[in-house]
């Protein structure tokens, strides 16, 4: 049964105050980890060199991860910042007084306590339990584990996909409930995003907010476009307040601050200018980069388009009157509905078509191989070798995982060559060089590429007439869409012979629309891994 | 009078959908010179566009000019025009204005129904145009029992209607809206009888981004009972195509195509279902001399509750109409209002 209009009108008629229970907590070590990564972060966004910016987006992109998440401390947050390099040598490069060193010194005192944010939290979760009362956790998809680690049975009873909102589709489609809790600062976009309904529409009376000291929210959360933004504090409301050109009557809201924990690092609390989620808002160089819309998709991959985008998009619902259609982005365009990839270009793709995973196949089983053998001693190559990613043992697995529509493999040419060379395959066992006069590695590389959509980049994609000629080859392949699409959430179709176009067609299953990413142009419209997109996570 | 919301129990009819029915009720015209834009921010998803317009609709009622009497011959003589001098010679497989350089602004079918009961499946082909003004349109019946090859009187015309539309006004044999049930929906009123057998354009619905059949689908799961009669939003909405009435008091603008359902002069009234449809229809040039009241509701992505959000700032030709924001009736918890008006020179 869907929410009513009827069952949400009645709950705010009933509940005419909301409460926001917000729990400051301050940490010794989490503190000093934050300020020794923010000044690191800080020092290498103003370096020219764009290395040094990469690096910078990456240390971001934890740090905001550990603010927004309760995360266990343990060694896999000392891990994380150790896979930079080596604490003389990336000091020695990158000009650190030290910073990186005090970095990993406080990242070693957390693995001996507990997060306090979790155990905030699991007291909130238990306090609920105990009043019989109904709530749901707001969190992003990718926070959840953190969540559900913490409730292990016998000791707690696990939490269920009912408790969990990841977006603000889920908020608007749940039934009126009794609390909601979220882990990080209040904000409309960006790291620990949360709907402005949460403030401007409750569906709830309590909000159990737990946020590292420092971390403020958003001014100005809970935005209606009729009224004046809200501030929570200062609302008087339950009575109808006439202004200029609106007429408003909302929930009141009250505010109840607790604050736990110190932290003698700082020495009179953080100020606004210290909050990393208004010092470090933007990725680096913003003026290089655009604002885009991201689409995930099946496999722990993404697309980022530009915001409004029409795109080329398929509607399974079997009563849709255009199955086939340019949609907008978060309009028209919603999860559940396949974004269609016209893959044109290179005229030989329908050759390519037919080779698709050839190579792909060949070093994937080679790589699986080796890490089952010794995943530390291919990761330690990878590393040795120039291959610096964050995280790596996890990403080698995720490159060893099946060809879907996308081949998962590494994101940058090099670290590709890198990876191929490390696995010393013997080009001459598939196809001699001389056969395509292109080395293996690169033919590999050329089908990753070809995967992930790269031949819109150099192709002619978004042409009018393209998009035209594409719609009407689409409309004959109908019958042979719906019948993949009901199987496969991910699919390619060839372009059948007899066309002007050559190539062919993906498509991607869509889980998820989510605004609030900053990204070069390069990166648009093409298939990446979700982790990598975090990097350009507006803050 | 019971009251049902996307298929639950039924209840009496609530705060917040009676609230939403006099706000249309109440919607007063004031002119092409103080057009009104307003904003309705609800709680949730709803299908409060097609509660305000049934207000709307139920006023109209009460008003005896509220029809299209006046202009329907003049339509069927343009339509008519349209057909012979550029429609049936068109070549084009499918209808490009723009390519034809024909001016039209969309293709005729060129054929008429009657409104006559014994008629009804008969359809009339525009043959050719009279040379006298009284009789300015020929008519081909497709069955030999309606007649011959025929030129009605203009006063005559009456009778007829554009294939596909709602007839202007039923024959005076068949039975037209029941009135019952918008009296109970706003107690006191006092409805025409004339008008239950009229229709008008000068209310318009403009249906959400993503397709006619979400508005649609929306209005049709709020429904309303009165004794043994129960009918959903979308068929006391009269919309063509959506009920079985034969006349038709609210026109539908697919914001998706841009599309109107009916030719007709510019409607008083558009209430606009979602954001995207607002701000399509404030700014489109179809809809420059009427009012608009777009519904939203706030769970929805900050960027674009921002993007409705500056269209409702105050400008240099806007201003924020207090008088008529005063004489609303209590806001229900949960919903905001903002009204602006053009500002007068």
């Amino acid at each position: 049964m869907p929410t009513t209009a009827s069952s949400v009108f009645d709950f705010i008629e009933r509940h005419e105050a909301c409460s926001i229970k917000r729990h400051e907590i301050a940490s010794p070590g989490f503190g000093a980890l934050r300020r020794s990564m923010g000044s690191i972060i800080r020092k290498l966004r103003e370096s020219q060199d764009r290395e040094a910016n990469e690096i910078s987006d990456q240390l971001r992109a934890l740090l905001f991860t550990w603010l927004t998440s309760p995360v266990v401390f343990d060694t896999a947050i000392r891990d994380a910042l150790r896979s930079f390099g080596e604490p003389e040598a990336f000091e020695a490069r990158w000009d650190l007084r030290g910073e990186y060193k005090a970095a990993l010194r406080a990242a070693e005192t957390l693995i001996l306590v507990e997060n306090p944010i979790r155990e905030q939290l699991r007291t909130a979760v238990r306090e609920l339990r105990a009043q019989g009362r109904t709530f749901k956790i707001f969190c992003h998809r990718k926070g959840r584990p953190h969540f559900d680690s913490l409730f292990v049975p016998p000791l707690d009873a696990p939490l269920g996909d009912s408790v969990f909102l990841h977006s603000v589709r889920d908020y608007r489609e749940t039934e009126p409930f009794g609390a909601i809790i979220k882990v990080g600062p209040l904000r409309s976009a960006g790291w620990g995003a949360a709907p402005d309904a949460l403030i401007s529409a409750p569906r709830f009376d309590t909000l159990v907010q737990i946020v590292w000291s420092g971390c403020g929210d958003e001014p100005g959360f809970g935005y209606d476009p009729v009224a004046p933004p809200s501030d929570v504090s200062l609302n008087p409301g339950n009575t109808p307040l006439p202004n200029d050109s609106a007429l408003v009557n909302r929930a009141t809201w009250t505010r109840d601050v607790t604050r736990s924990g110190e932290d003698p690092g700082a020495d009179f609390g953080y100020t606004p200018e210290e909050d990393e989620f208004y010092s470090f808002r933007e990725p680096n160089q913003p003026s290089e980069k655009r604002r885009a819309t991201l689409v995930e998709i099946v496999g722990g991959d993404g697309v980022l388009y530009p915001p409004n985008s029409a795109i080329l998009s398929f509607d399974p619902n079997p009563h849709a009157n255009e199955p086939l259609a340019l949609r907008l982005l978060g309009e028209t365009l919603t999860a559940g509905m396949f974004v269609i990839q016209t893959l044109i270009g290179d005229v030989d793709f329908g050759g390519l078509l037919a080779a698709e995973g050839r190579c792909s196949r060949v070093w994937k089983q080679r790589l699986s191989e080796e890490m089952q053998i010794n995943p530390e001693g291919i990761c330690r190559i990878l590393h040795h070798n120039g291959v610096t990613l964050l995280c790596l043992r996890s990403c080698v697995e995720h490159w060893c995982e099946p060809s879907t529509t996308v081949i998962h493999a590494p994101q940058q040419r090099k670290h590709f060559q890198i990876l191929m060379e490390a696995l010393a395959i013997d080009s001459g066992a598939d196809s001699p060089v001389g056969a395509h006069g292109i080395p293996w590695w690169q033919r590999a590389w050329n089908e990753v590429r070809i995967s992930r959509g790269e031949a819109i980049q150099a192709g002619v994609h978004g042409h009018e007439a393209i998009e035209d000629q594409a719609l009407a080859i689409l409309n004959g392949l109908l019958p042979e869409i719906r019948q993949k699409a009901d199987s496969s959430p991910g699919f390619r179709l060839p372009i059948p012979p007899g066309h002007d176009l050559l190539g062919g067609f993906v498509f991607l299953s869509v889980l998820e629309v989510e605004e609030g990413f900053m990204v070069p142009e390069a990166e648009l419209r093409v298939v990446r891994d979700l982790n990598s997109i975090e990097q350009w996570r507006l803050a | 009078m019971d009251f049902s919301d996307t298929y639950s129990e039924w209840q009496p009819i609530p705060k917040w959908t009676r609230f939403l029915i006099s706000l249309g009720y109440g919607w007063h015209r004031g002119g092409p010179q103080t057009r009104r834009i307003a904003l309705i921010s609800m709680p949730c998803d709803s299908a409060a566009a097609g509660l305000i317009l049934l207000g709307a609709m139920i006023r109209d009622l009460e008003v005896k000019e509220a029809n299209e009497l006046d202009r329907h011959t003049m339509r069927l003589v343009e339509h008519a025009r349209q057909y012979v001098e550029h429609c049936r010679r068109c070549t084009l497989p499918v209808c490009d204005p723009l390519l034809r350089g024909c001016g039209q602004i969309s293709k005729v079918n060129g054929s008429f129904r009657s409104t006559k009961p014994q008629y009804q499946s008969v359809k009339y082909s525009i043959t050719k145009m009279g040379k006298d003004p009284d009789c300015p349109i020929w008519l081909l019946p497709n069955f030999k029992y309606a007649g011959g090859n025929m030129c009605p009187l203009i006063e005559e015309l009456g009778e007829f209607f554009i294939d596909g539309d709602s007839p202007s006004q039923l024959h005076f044999s068949t039975s037209g809206l029941s009135p019952e049930l918008y009296e109970q929906l706003v107690p006191g009123t006092v409805i025409l009888p004339d008008n239950l057998k009229r229709s008008y354009s000068a209310l318009c619905l403009a249906g959400r981004a993503i397709g006619e059949s979400a508005t649609r689908e929306m209005c049709a799961s709020m429904r309303f009972r009165s004794g043994s009669k129960e009918h959903g939003l979308g068929e006391l909405l009269t919309i063509q195509d959506w009920s079985v009435a034969k006349v038709s008091r609210v026109a539908f603008f697919n914001t998706r195509t841009e599309e109107l359902d009916r030719k007709a002069a510019t409607p008083h009234l558009v209430v606009a279902d979602g954001d995207a449809s607002f701000l399509k229809v404030v700014d489109h040039s179809e809809f420059q001399r009427s009012d608009v009241v777009g519904v939203i509701h706030r769970t929805m992505e900050r960027d674009k509750l921002e993007t409705v959000g500056i269209k409702m700032q105050p400008s240099q030709w806007y201003a924020a109409d207090t008088d008529r924001l005063c004489e609303l009736p209590p806001l229900p918890r949960g919903i905001s209002v903002a009204i602006l008006r053009r500002r007068t020179p």
